[in-house]
């Protein structure tokens, strides 16, 4: 159990697999984005010049990196959060919030299959089919080592861990995107009804 | 060595990977020497015709690519350059009537190069389903009437110090037009019209001097017009519509008038386009 360390490690792993992740998906946005921009400079007669493009390499990758390394941590908190409620509450667990924190933190090595996919897809675009493999690998992969840490953490029986783990949040996901959804519908439809 | 080991190595040395791959791609991109492509070009050249044409009608139509028109004080009639990838077959047809020269130009996908000379008076019809164009008026231009359609594209035109032309038509059906008017003096009134039907028109500040008078005119049916008043006085200026003028307008010998339509979309007035380049 991770109950000595503190929380350094785990988020240490989980800015750096995160992170290294987002900026190569950044590198490939920026070549999409630079691919379309010098298309639009010969349709616009010149008025963009794709030389004086060149700085998307850097900033998309780090913006992108910033952003969602953000929104990465955000995540995690509500992600734990979520698994905690469930595990504690409706199956009386034993586990603290903090000690599947840490474990959550360290389940992110788990992205190292999408990184070198995402190295295969910039090397070679032929090679997406391996990005895909790898990257569905890994989803499955998280979701057993998120199951097992719960089980582990909480000492739930495996069907309760999975409800916690990935059921619960899944429902509360779908539950506020459909709301959102709903509602910038129901905005729009004001705006424009 | 134990399994732990070798796993953490294989994770450190994919991480890193990622990692070498972030950053030496830009570089990579930059230093790769761009491949060289096999490009077709064909060139009409015609330097004098016969002594009773005075006048040249071009017509222009292609399918897609770019059209780039300018003048030259060289001795030539017209020089067209025809450049693409794929093997290119222009279709150029000549009608003589009287004093009037007609060439009539069919192409398919290419980019156009056409080069004038200022020994004739010139007018045409250019027509562009999509793609984009350059059109340079200097003082080696003298031109009657151009008109410029373009289904989907952007146009750019420079018009310059002593540019002789008397109408100006662009056309554009969805993207957008620049004009770039930097002309202190012209030798007679001048007209420009442009109406785009979906996108903008942006009018970058426009440099005339006291000896040509400048009338601006736009309308935007859905959408706005930002303006720049600089040296123009402002007779109407509503969201959609907008009108201005020199002092000297109508005062002076040679006026410009510039009409400015879009449908759908914007104007900017006076203002530079913010991610141009050129001149």
């Amino acid at each position: 159990m991770e109950e000595g360390k503190d929380f350094g490690e785990p988020i240490l792993l989980l800015i750096t697999f995160f992170g290294v992740e987002a900026a190569l998906i950044g590198v490939i946005l920026a070549r999409i984005l630079f691919v379309f921009l010098s298309g639009l400079s010969r349709l616009f007669g010149g008025f963009i010049q794709p030389a004086s493009l060149t700085f998307l390499y850097w900033a998309i990758p780090i913006g992108v990196t910033i952003v969602t390394v953000t929104v990465i941590l955000i995540g995690w908190i509500i992600l734990v959060g979520l698994t905690h409620l469930s595990a504690k509450y409706f199956f009386k667990g034993l586990g603290s919030f903090d000690q599947l924190l840490k474990l959550y933190g360290y389940s992110s090595i788990v992205l190292f299959l999408p990184i070198l996919g995402t190295i295969f897809f910039i090397i070679d675009s032929k090679l997406f089919i391996f990005t895909l493999i790898l990257t569905f690998i890994a989803i499955f992969w998280l979701v057993i080592v998120w199951v097992a840490a719960v089980e582990l953490c909480h000492k739930i029986d495996s069907g309760k861990a999975f409800f916690s783990a990935f059921v619960m949040p899944l429902i509360v996901c779908l539950i506020v995107g459909s709301g959102l959804w709903f509602s910038i519908l129901t905005i729009i439809g004001g705006i424009f009804g | 060595m134990n399994t732990n080991f070798i796993v953490g190595v294989l994770i450190i040395a994919v991480l890193l990977g990622g990692i070498i791959s972030t950053v030496a791609y830009p570089i990579i991109v930059e230093l790769k020497p761009k491949p060289v492509e096999k490009v077709f070009v064909k060139e009409f050249f015609t330097a004098s015709l016969e002594p009773e044409i005075k006048k040249i009608s071009l017509n222009f139509l292609v399918r897609s690519g770019s059209l780039n028109l300018r003048f030259t004080d060289e001795p030539i009639a017209y020089k067209f350059k025809f450049t693409s990838k794929t093997p290119i077959k222009p279709e150029i047809v000549k009608q003589k009537a009287g004093s009037l020269l007609k060439i009539f130009v069919y192409a398919n996908s290419c980019k156009i190069d056409i080069l004038l000379g200022n020994r004739y008076v010139y007018s045409g019809n250019f027509t562009l389903f999509s793609g984009g164009g350059e059109i340079e008026l200097s003082k080696y231009t003298n031109i009657e009437n151009f008109d410029f359609n373009l289904g989907l594209g952007g146009l750019t035109v420079n018009i310059f110090d002593n540019t002789s032309f008397s109408n100006l038509n662009i056309k554009v059906s969805t993207g957008g037009v620049v004009l770039n008017v930097k002309a202190t003096t012209l030798p007679k009134n001048s007209t420009i019209n442009v109406k785009v039907g979906t996108g903008g028109i942006t009018v970058q500040p426009i440099m005339v001097l006291n000896s040509v008078g400048c009338k601006i005119k736009g309308f935007v049916g859905f959408g706005g017009i930002s303006l720049n008043q600089l040296h123009f006085e402002v007779i109407k200026k509503t969201k959609t519509e907008c009108e201005i003028i020199t002092k000297n307008y109508g005062k002076v010998k040679t006026n410009l008038d510039i009409n400015l339509h879009v449908n759908v979309g914007g104007i900017l007035l006076n203002r530079a386009f913010p991610m141009f380049v050129g001149g």
